[in-house]
């Protein structure tokens, strides 16, 4: 068995990335994309943009997805409306999401004017060539109703926002836009978190949720954008030395008995979801369908291994549990580092625009001033699209080194 | 006696007396420009907005420009931007009022404390650093226990009153360790609540509890006006019908004529009465606005005729007996072309601050990067100008206040 194992054999694999196109959905985003965040306060927070825009720079590092959030406290369809051209149009975008609706019930009841807004919306954006994502209402936490709007006998706001949502369905099914259903799920899993511990909130005013439900909006984008590829994968024989890659690049790939190493440069890499998601993991599938980083080798002798990756230690294993394969996209590890100087970088960038956003664009200046108030703007712009360019380059140095130790037997 | 020296014409030009020499001058000058710093009961541009009409009509032709920063904060959190804001606006005199938030809507504990005398001697020093000099410190308004749609504000037998009351105390003391003059709203205000109460006890300045109607930021423009030194009244005028001799405080009369039937001259006065939009009729009972700022005095003694109806610009001002005006009226509240002429000034004086508002709410929030600071600085000295042209509006919006006075006797 030992002689199997090709001593100091020197590969040099330099295998070409296969996106996920051959076995996987293209997703609606590609390179150029200009893509707009558009909705109410609950856009304006800033999180599942800021998990789409972490996801979308980590998993297809190098292209260049420009993305704005107009998110508007209070705002609704129905107004946006009105400001389509100054707040979405002008950004001159490729693709627009659309979340209306918290606002547009009133907090009451259903209101007639919704569904001719929303129609209006997709229908200007659409004349631009734009495609147009919907993303439905989520749900309310009635039981946390810190504005008092949200219950009154046995009526709740979701009974309203139920109805918003299948609006959109409709709309999209007229349109033929993709869309997500948001309602039912954030409601299920609220349920389902509720039933498990009768004190859970994720939104806790009772509107505004917080990451852990802005997770569940960024899931339901990302099936809407019709993303599915995971993370670069790597399998290795350790028997005959060769290595079969999944849109990575591996390099110097070195099999002993007790050593393997490579250096290995990813073209989609694991992710975080920034800030802490972890209470509503155990009813998302969220990590599952969407940041899965597969390790797997065959034909280990040695019983257990300790990975390292950038002179990071990952973590020990059984050669059985390698034999399986590994995720290791929450496991330490370089990755980790990226992830988080990318979302540093996504933070900074939204920030950037949506302070002008807030305090530029809003400002209603008089008519001698407006021409450079646009002249100012378009200069705060190109300094976020610099902000942006840098973002796309924060994962350009991805190649790390991989080794694989075989650990001794009294450990 | 009326002097029989009938249509005897008269040109006499009284150039207007110094007011200095009666008065103290109040802090605030010609060529001042006025930061207004506090919370979101400032950012209501009520009791600013009383202080700006004020001074308009008060000194018509005085440069003094205001700046509401009022913001949703506390002294502490305005401490980081308190440099950019005096730079900007080149700011040569402050009104600080905090308190209303720095006590955290709780029993008042040694953090609050500890960060309000940090934030706000951080304040004043910090503004005295940089030149400003001329520093008023406003004491917050009073809360509404009774009318609270927050239930912090009371709890067995404390109320939120007791936190700003200690609050205030160290206002006072901050004031004399800095020597900035202090304007003791907080006090004022429970003051007036509490004996409006008694009389009413539905009385309330507030919606909420907190946030005081236009009525309760007229007791805040009072409180300030008099730690402003405010003390001038409007213009003042005496004819001795007898001798046709006039006493003009600082008014021009030009062109009187003195006979039996009537008494005819133009007028022009440098300190002009109103600017006290809200009900002011209501509040005097407990608080003496018109007494100590809107006493238009106008006396006329020797007339015979029992009975005198005064004209000024054509618009009837009143019919008032021989006796009354030998003994003075006040016209302040009385039609006549004054009252237009305020509401012209506080026309002026909110569509300035609905465009300092805009500014302040919007673009002062931006943050630029150091990229983009050269084009957003260059871009907010417009904005400034453009707001400094709507001030200019309200400084000259008194500038027309040459009137023709028609005093005529009265036939049976």
């Amino acid at each position: 068995m030992r002689s199997r194992l090709r001593v100091s054999l020197l590969f040099l694999l330099i295998m070409l990335c296969s996106y996920g196109t051959a076995v996987q959905a293209k997703p609606l985003l590609k390179d150029g994309d200009r893509v707009v965040f558009l909705g109410d306060s609950i856009t304006g927070e800033l999180y599942y943009s800021r998990m789409i825009v972490d996801y979308f720079t980590l998993r297809y590092p190098g292209m260049h997805i420009q993305f704005y959030n107009v998110g508007y406290g209070g705002d609704t369809a129905t107004r946006r409306l009105t400001r389509i051209q100054r707040d979405v149009l002008s950004l001159k975008p490729t693709l627009v999401t659309i979340c209306f609706g918290m606002n547009d019930g009133a907090m009451t009841g259903y209101q007639e004017n919704y569904p001719k807004a929303m129609a209006g919306l997709v229908s200007e954006i659409k004349k631009t060539g734009a495609q147009v994502v919907l993303l439905t209402p989520g749900c309310v936490d009635a039981e946390h109703d810190a504005y008092r709007w949200l219950k009154k006998d046995n009526w709740t706001y979701n009974e309203t926002l139920e109805h918003l949502a299948k609006e959109n369905l409709a709309l999209a099914a007229k349109e033929n836009l993709p869309v997500f259903h948001l309602y039912p799920l954030m409601l299920d899993i609220q349920t389902r978190a509720k039933k498990d511990d009768p004190k859970f909130t994720m939104i806790p005013d009772g509107i505004h949720p917080t990451p852990p439900g802005h997770a569940i909006m960024a899931y339901g984008l990302l099936k809407a954008f019709g993303c599915s590829e995971q993370a670069s994968g790597l399998a290795i024989d350790a028997e005959n030395g060769k290595a079969t890659a999944d849109r990575c690049t591996v390099d110097g790939l070195q099999v002993s008995e007790k050593k393997i190493a490579f250096t290995r440069t990813d073209n989609a890499l694991p992710v975080r979801f920034y800030p802490d998601v972890t209470p509503v993991l155990k009813y998302l599938p969220l990590m599952e369908e969407y940041n899965k980083y597969p390790f797997r080798i065959t034909g280990l002798k040695a019983p257990r291994w300790k990975l390292t990756v950038e002179g990071i230690e990952v973590g020990t294993f059984t050669s059985a549990e390698l034999a399986a394969g590994v995720n290791l996209a929450m496991k330490p590890g370089p990755w980790q580092a990226l992830a988080k100087r990318v979302d540093d970088a996504v933070v900074h960038e939204q920030a950037e625009f949506f302070q002008r956003w807030i305090y530029l664009s809003q400002y209603p200046a008089p008519d001698a001033l407006k021409t450079e108030l646009d002249t100012l703007i378009t200069q705060v712009d190109a300094y976020v699209d610099q902000l942006q360019e840098q973002r796309f380059h924060v994962a350009d140095a991805r190649a790390w080194k991989w080794t694989l130790t075989a650990e001794n037997e009294q450990h | 006696m009326l002097n029989h020296h009938a249509t005897r014409f008269l040109v006499i030009l009284l150039l207007s007396l110094s007011a200095s020499a009666l008065f103290a001058r109040p802090l605030l000058k010609d060529g001042d420009r006025v930061l207004i710093i506090g919370d979101n009961v400032t950012l209501y541009y009520y009791y600013s907005r009383v202080v700006e009409d004020y001074f308009a009509l008060h000194y018509p032709g005085a440069r003094i420009n205001f700046y509401n920063t009022g913001w949703t904060d506390s002294a502490l959190e305005r401490l980081p931007r308190l440099q950019r804001d005096i730079a900007s606006l080149h700011a040569t005199a402050a009104i600080i009022c905090f308190g209303m938030n720095d006590g955290g809507y709780a029993p008042l504990d040694e953090k609050h404390l500890a960060d309000f005398k940090k934030g706000m001697t951080g304040l004043v020093d910090g503004l005295k650093k940089a030149g400003v000099k001329k520093v008023v410190l406003l004491t917050p308004n009073c809360v509404d226990p009774d009318s609270a749609r927050l239930t912090e504000l009371k709890k067995d037998n404390w109320t939120y009153n007791d936190t700003l009351a200690a609050l205030c105390k160290e206002i006072e003391k901050i004031g004399a360790k800095k020597k900035a003059p202090v304007a003791d709203c907080f006090n004022l205000m429970l003051d007036v609540q509490t004996r409006a109460k008694k009389d009413d006890p539905k009385f309330t300045f507030f919606p909420d509890g907190i946030h005081p109607y236009p009525s309760g930021h007229m007791v805040m423009a009072y409180a300030l006006l008099k730690a402003l030194g405010c003390t001038e009244q409007p213009s003042g005028l005496e004819i001795d019908a007898v001798k046709g001799k006039c006493h003009a405080d600082r008014c021009t009369v030009n062109a009187v004529k003195i006979t039996n039937a009537d008494i005819t001259f133009t007028r022009t006065d440098t300190s002009l009465p109103g600017g006290f939009y809200t009900d002011v009729a209501q509040l005097n009972r407990y608080l003496p606005i018109a007494e100590t700022f809107d006493q238009y005095r106008f006396k006329v003694t020797g007339l015979q005729a029992p009975f005198w109806k005064l004209t000024v610009e054509g618009m009837t001002v009143g019919t008032f007996t021989n006796t009354e005006l030998a003994a003075g009226i006040n016209l302040a509240t009385r039609p006549g072309p004054w009252q237009t002429l305020a509401k012209k000034v506080d026309d002026c004086t909110m569509g300035e601050e609905g465009q300092a508002c805009q500014w302040w709410v919007y673009l002062a929030q931006y943050k630029p990067a150091d990229g983009v600071k050269p084009a957003f600085e260059a871009y907010m000295q417009k904005v400034y100008a453009f707001i400094d042209s709507y001030q200019e509006k309200r400084i000259h919006a008194a500038d027309a206040r040459t009137w023709h006075w028609v005093l005529s006797a009265v036939k049976n």
